[in-house]
């Protein structure tokens, strides 16, 4: 008996219980408490009495300035009032924004006057971290980063974020969500994240499918005589692992950086996972487990860290044509002639294969705004010139994000880094 | 919308927004209903037990304060002095021995090991004191992180980690 053992034991509530219930709770309103109903009362009166003190300390004192207003506004054009805007959704409490009067468009704030908040998917999160790395080396004001899945960060877009990086396109109705909202969405593409599982071109592995992978990769896998318990992965051949491969031993190289790490998690380690029905469940049931089942990499020496040199390829890698490695694409791309392609089913990782989505291990990466921040906020104004303007300081074919596992949209920008040396 | 970690994880605030909801339904169900089974071994129990959390909970929600504790810290609360009122009604008539029905998913080899298995173990935690079993419910049914336990239960964080350590090698000498 073990931790892994007791938690085995839980199970998924009866499907017919789940949706019973949620329909009793749906039925069933919020009730407010009396103390509460007493506070806001309290609450009311209190404003109320400050309000009506105020008013009459201001009428004794602008006595005078009240006649001559008077006078003007007899003479001046009425304001109308402001259009009625559509409800809007609760929004997080933003620093430094909180009852600050609206800024008019002479009067624009220091970059660092106001945080910028910047959304990122989990995938897209090692490149929001280099960028935050680099606002601080070259006094860009610091933005705050917080992770969501893509549709959650969408939503908050609509709210109160200034910018979020995604690693799929806003939906049309996720749009018209902000449009409603009266918010105007600003959209950039920057590329792609992109992993390669390969191998030295001489190699006998056939095309490896995201289950083999996981089985052959992950900590713990299915235990195949009960596949709703989980055991240590005792795979240590490919045919282990599926018996259409040979006695192979697995070993698989892998770079120490937590960029293709997490790529690699996500983008192969992950479909694989939820080929497993049973844990594919977890990931909105009990996110933890389903993140230790899916992301956890085995530790006992099949899956190696190595260092990207130029003697990587040819000299470790030919010499064991069995060996897998886990790349980047932009380091795959270097070295693209003496390896493999892709050891995964697919087509080969190639600009054309991740712009039309059919390389699977591949998401783009797209940057939303508002559009409004842009205009009023020049800290947000600042920051979108550095991931999209036309120098390429981050995602040109050299751009720090690019060196961070980011694969540039194309060549132009690093021909215009060139003319344009910062 | 805002966030806690409570439970080692992001966990949902419910405000009135019904997506918000949806998402502390999804997360808390399997943790609540598994906090049951544990702790009662009664399947017809544990999903009345689950529902009447659920039921508190969502009636209370314009009530709960987010200074005071947790949204987790909270909803399990009300967890417990649901088993707390449970337990001590059924004290007078009801024995110690674990009477199972539970209906699980899979085939029927892996249904009746599993099933079997949390007999044993409930059997098993029968014997021990009030407190442990609450923190074995808590761990291994609630699923809940060592830190999310110790405010539920009064303890420090490494309290929780040395007592559940020790139950743990007590039950397992036991098996």
């Amino acid at each position: 008996m073990n931790d892994e053992f007791l938690h085995a034991l839980r199970r998924d509530p009866p499907p017919a219980f789940a949706r019973d219930l949620k329909r009793r709770l749906d039925r069933r309103p919020a009730r407010s408490s009396p103390s509460s109903i007493v506070r806001i009362m309290f609450g009311v009166f209190l404003i109320g009495g400050v309000a009506m003190a105020a008013a009459l300390l201001l009428r004794d004192r602008d006595g005078p300035r009240r006649e001559a207003a008077r006078i003007m506004q007899s003479t001046a054009p009425s304001i109308p009032a402001p259009a009625t805007q559509p409800a809007r959704p609760p929004q997080p409490e933003r620093q430094g924004t909180r009852g600050q009067r609206p800024l008019s468009q002479t009067e624009e704030p220091e970059a660092k006057d106001i945080p910028v908040t910047i959304v990122t998917s989990r995938l897209a999160r090692p490149l929001a971290q280099g960028f935050v790395e680099r606002a601080s080396k070259v006094g860009l004001a610091q933005p705050r980063v917080t992770t969501m899945e893509d549709n959650e960060a969408f939503r908050a877009l609509c709210g109160n974020v200034d910018f979020v990086i995604a690693s799929r396109r806003i939906a049309d109705e996720e749009l018209a969500q902000c449009v409603k909202w009266g918010i105007e969405i600003a959209e950039w593409k920057l590329g792609y994240q992109a992993v390669v599982l390969t191998a030295a071109p001489s190699t006998e592995l056939p095309a490896l499918t995201p289950r083999d992978v996981f089985l052959a990769l992950a900590r713990r896998i299915p235990d195949p005589a009960e596949p709703s318990r989980l055991i240590d992965n005792p795979n240590t051949t490919w045919h282990d692992v599926d018996a259409r491969f040979d006695y192979r031993d697995i070993v698989v190289l892998m770079p120490p950086d937590a960029t293709t790490r997490a790529a690699f998690q996500q983008l192969v380690m992950e479909p694989g996972c939820e080929s497993f029905p049973q844990i594919a469940r977890l990931k909105h049931l009990d996110w933890p487990r389903y993140d230790d089942i899916c992301h956890e990499l085995r530790s006992d020496g099949r899956l190696r860290e190595v260092e990207l040199g130029i003697t990587l390829v040819t000299q470790r890698l030919w010499a064991q044509p069995n060996w897998l490695i886990v790349l980047g694409y932009p380091y795959f791309g270097m070295y693209r002639t003496q390896l493999m392609g892709t050891m995964l089913e697919g087509p080969v990782p190639t600009l054309a294969s991740l712009s039309d989505g059919t390389y699977p291990a591949a998401r783009p990466v797209y940057l939303y705004a508002q559009a409004s921040q842009l205009n009023s906020n020049a800290a947000a104004r600042s920051l979108a010139y550095e991931l999209t303007g036309p120098y390429a300081y981050a995602v040109g074919a050299i751009g720090y994000l690019t060196r961070q596992g980011l694969v540039p949209l194309d060549d132009m920008p690093q021909q215009l880094r060139k003319e344009n040396p910062r | 919308m805002g966030f806690e970690e409570a439970a080692g994880r992001s966990m949902h605030w419910p405000s009135t927004d019904e997506a918000d909801w949806e998402a502390v339904y999804a997360d808390h169900l399997p943790r609540i209903y598994n906090y049951f089974r544990f702790r009662l071994a009664s399947e017809a129990d544990v999903e009345d037990l689950t529902a009447r959390t659920f039921e508190k909970a969502w009636s209370a929600r314009e009530r709960y304060r987010r200074d005071l504790a947790g949204f987790a810290t909270w909803l399990y609360r009300i967890a417990q002095n649901v088993c707390i009122d449970h337990l001590r009604s059924r004290r007078e008539h009801a024995p110690l021995e674990v009477a199972l029905d539970v209906t699980v998913e899979g085939t029927p080899e892996i249904d009746e090991e599993r099933r079997s298995d949390l007999a044993r173990l409930a059997a098993l935690t029968a014997s021990l004191p009030d407190r442990e079993r609450e923190l074995i419910a808590l761990r291994y049914g609630a699923g809940l992180s060592n830190r999310a336990i110790a405010p539920l239960v009064g303890l420090s964080e490494s309290n929780v980690g040395t007592i559940l350590h020790r139950t743990v090698q007590a039950l397992r000498s036991q098996w």
